[in-house]
């Protein structure tokens, strides 16, 4: 892996930022190779998005000091940037001032409130905070009272994250955050309601309708749960295909779901 | 590392050289008719020898074989198959609203 050329490290981390999945440790690992070549000091136009993509994998691994010295970078080549004033506030996220951030945002969002990746990153920031009505079964902990006091809760980011959908009805990755926050509640109808916003913008995409299934499942609605998981399996043309791993497509789950939903209807 | 090209990549080069030659004959024959004063009969058209011209089109034909023999195979076109190559983790992730503050920094901390 390290022995990899410059242009494969590039190539991999070009695939990692359409893959959107969540691996942060990877893309660190292939930055600092990168970084240990002495190829941040060449001036590409690649280097930019790299610098971007390894300083937000840094903040999630623990890497502050990497993740501060590519935003400084970033800060120096592009000085007003709204995209590198969102890193910064994400690095003071990972560093824990999670009311810094807050103000921080808030700041921003002032100067021009259509910006809409800062303002889910706010939703984020009240998501990912303790809900207001937990601060008083935790008094001893500082950090719940310090994010209590400046006003950052769960349901403000869940009646912030309403409004936002409000705005921006095709956000496909709100709706479906909205559906796994009201399933983090419990309530059931309401993110298989959210899932069904989610099923009208993207119906291509069986993953979806797989998580409408499930949810269905979960709620008790068997015979929708039923028809959602043989939908699924159809849209994937069956269980077994996918790519050379095995792995990819969605039918595999979807057909366990189907026999788990044939095994409770038949025990009614 | 050195390694062979392709047989691919060996027919376009080949292919192209025969290609190239094919037009530098066809060029040096007109120039060698004008000074000597010869009329060459036209054939297909072109006032060319039939070798010239044979020449042109079968290296033409394989350099298009060539290039079409190396070119990368093709993708399927259905939503069903491009789904099928997609895991779970990638359409869930909500990287936008993704949080930050997690265990990854204590399990991919740097060790001192």
């Amino acid at each position: 892996m390290s022995s990899a050329s410059t242009s494969c490290i590039l190539l991999q981390l070009a695939d990692y930022r359409t893959e959107t999945r969540r691996h942060a440790h990877k893309v660190v690992q292939l930055g600092q190779h990168l970084i240990q070549r002495g190829w941040a000091s060449s001036s590409t136009d690649e280097l930019w998005t790299v610098l971007e993509q390894v300083a937000t994998a840094a903040v999630e691994s623990g890497q502050l000091s990497l993740a501060d010295v590519c935003a400084s970078r970033l800060a120096t080549q592009f000085p007003d940037s709204p995209r590198v004033a969102l890193l910064q506030g994400v690095i003071l996220e990972g560093k824990g001032e999670v009311l810094e951030a807050k103000r921080w945002y808030e700041q921003l969002l002032d100067k021009d409130e259509h910006n809409t990746n800062i303002r889910k990153r706010l939703i984020t920031l009240h998501l990912t905070s303790p809900s207001s009505s937990s601060t008083t079964l935790t008094k001893g902990k500082s950090s719940t009272s310090t994010s209590a006091a400046g006003g950052l809760s769960r349901e403000k980011g869940l009646e912030m994250l309403v409004e936002h959908l409000d705005t921006v009805y095709n956000d496909i990755e709100g709706w479906s955050q909205l559906a796994s926050v009201y399933a983090g509640m419990g309530l059931y109808p309401q993110s298989l309601s959210a899932l069904s916003h989610l099923l009208l913008l993207a119906p291509h995409n069986p993953f979806h309708l797989l998580h409408h299934a499930e949810t269905a499942y979960t709620l008790g609605d068997y015979p929708l749960a039923w028809k959602e998981f043989s939908r699924v399996v159809e849209m994937c043309e069956g269980v077994t295909k996918g790519d050379k791993e095995g792995s990819g497509g969605a039918g595999r789950r979807a057909a366990v779901g189907a026999k788990l939903v044939s095994g409770v209807r038949r025990s009614l | 590392m050195v390694s062979w090209p392709t047989p691919a990549a060996i027919l376009i080069r080949l292919a192209a050289l025969v290609f190239l030659h094919a037009a530098y004959s066809a060029w040096e024959v007109r120039g060698l008719a004008k000074t000597a004063g010869v009329e060459i009969p036209s054939t297909l058209g072109s006032p060319l020898p039939v070798d010239i011209i044979a020449q042109a089109f079968i290296s033409f034909i394989l350099l298009a074989t060539g290039v079409i023999w190396s070119a990368t195979p093709l993708k399927k076109i259905s939503w069903a198959s491009e789904m099928s190559k997609r895991c779970i983790d990638s359409e869930d992730s909500r990287l936008s609203f993704a949080n930050v503050r997690h265990r990854g920094s204590v399990l991919f901390a740097e060790t001192d």
